[in-house]
């Protein structure tokens, strides 16, 4: 099964693989559930920082090939979830690749996402091309 | 009732958001009408009336991904220009009023398509 967008779940290295997507407003997680699945994803979603944190310290190491974090959230943010995911004690847990997804674009947004612990940054609008070439490179990092 | 023809007409860039929507018609026009149904539009007229500019901010930043995903652009450019002016600011800065008055105007004419 394709993409709308005709790419193969091969090419975005989406067979098999889990992401956790992190996001407090309902009309960008429907839109970017709606493309990761498409793409041949399996989602998961948290509405908030604390929750994507819980979700993943629950979770067994590899549930989660990658989580995609929204920035601004409410209860917690992208910055601090991400923080206190580079913490756990786990290591397995501690190291699952974290993007940042999120309508702040300015250099010091995406020094600030890297400085958290993030491995790369993704702009909304969301670029449907560039989210699912992202996730392919960080995926295929791992 | 709200159509894709009608957003084309209102200055929406509707081949951007239903691109973005994988050209699902249906579910573009339910994120068009759930964008436009966000809080953070009351959240923002009232923050900027009370000269909080850090609750504007991050009202309009809420704003600029939802309403940049749907690319219902006579919004978008207003909300990106105040976003811009009001971040790091901890006072009320000069256009900030206009720049909501024009997003809660777009915002009407949208929702009387």
């Amino acid at each position: 099964m394709s993409a709308e967008n005709g790419t193969a779940k091969s090419e975005t290295g989406s067979a098999g693989k889990r992401l956790l997507l992190v996001e407090d407003n309902a009309v960008n997680m429907q839109i970017a559930q709606l493309i990761l699945k498409r793409a041949g994803f399996t989602v998961e979603t948290a509405e908030n920082g604390q929750l994507a944190v819980d979700m993943v310290s629950a979770s067994e190491p590899g549930y989660y090939d990658a989580i995609l974090m929204d920035i601004q959230m409410p209860v917690m943010d992208g910055y601090a979830a991400t923080r206190a995911i580079r913490a756990l004690h786990r290591r397995e847990l501690a190291e699952i690749p974290i993007v940042a997804l999120t309508a702040n674009v300015f250099r010091e947004d995406v020094e600030a996402a890297k400085a958290a612990g993030m491995v790369a940054h993704i702009a909304k609008p969301v670029d449907v091309q560039k989210l699912l070439a992202t996730l392919c490179s960080v995926l295929s990092q791992r | 009732m709200m159509t894709l023809e009608a957003l084309k007409h209102y200055g929406a860039n509707t081949a951007e958001g239903m691109g973005r929507c994988l050209n699902n018609e249906s579910f573009y026009l339910k994120m068009v009408a759930m964008a436009l149904a966000d809080k953070n539009f009351d959240r923002l007229k009232e923050a900027v009336d009370a000269g909080d500019t850090h609750a504007a901010f991050a009202a309009a930043h809420s704003l600029k991904g939802s309403i940049g995903n749907v690319a219902l652009t006579p919004i978008y450019e207003p909300i990106c220009a105040l976003t811009e002016l009001l971040r790091g600011k901890d006072a009320p800065v000069p256009g900030m009023e206009t720049l909501a008055e024009q997003i809660t105007a777009a915002r009407e004419k949208a929702l009387s398509l």
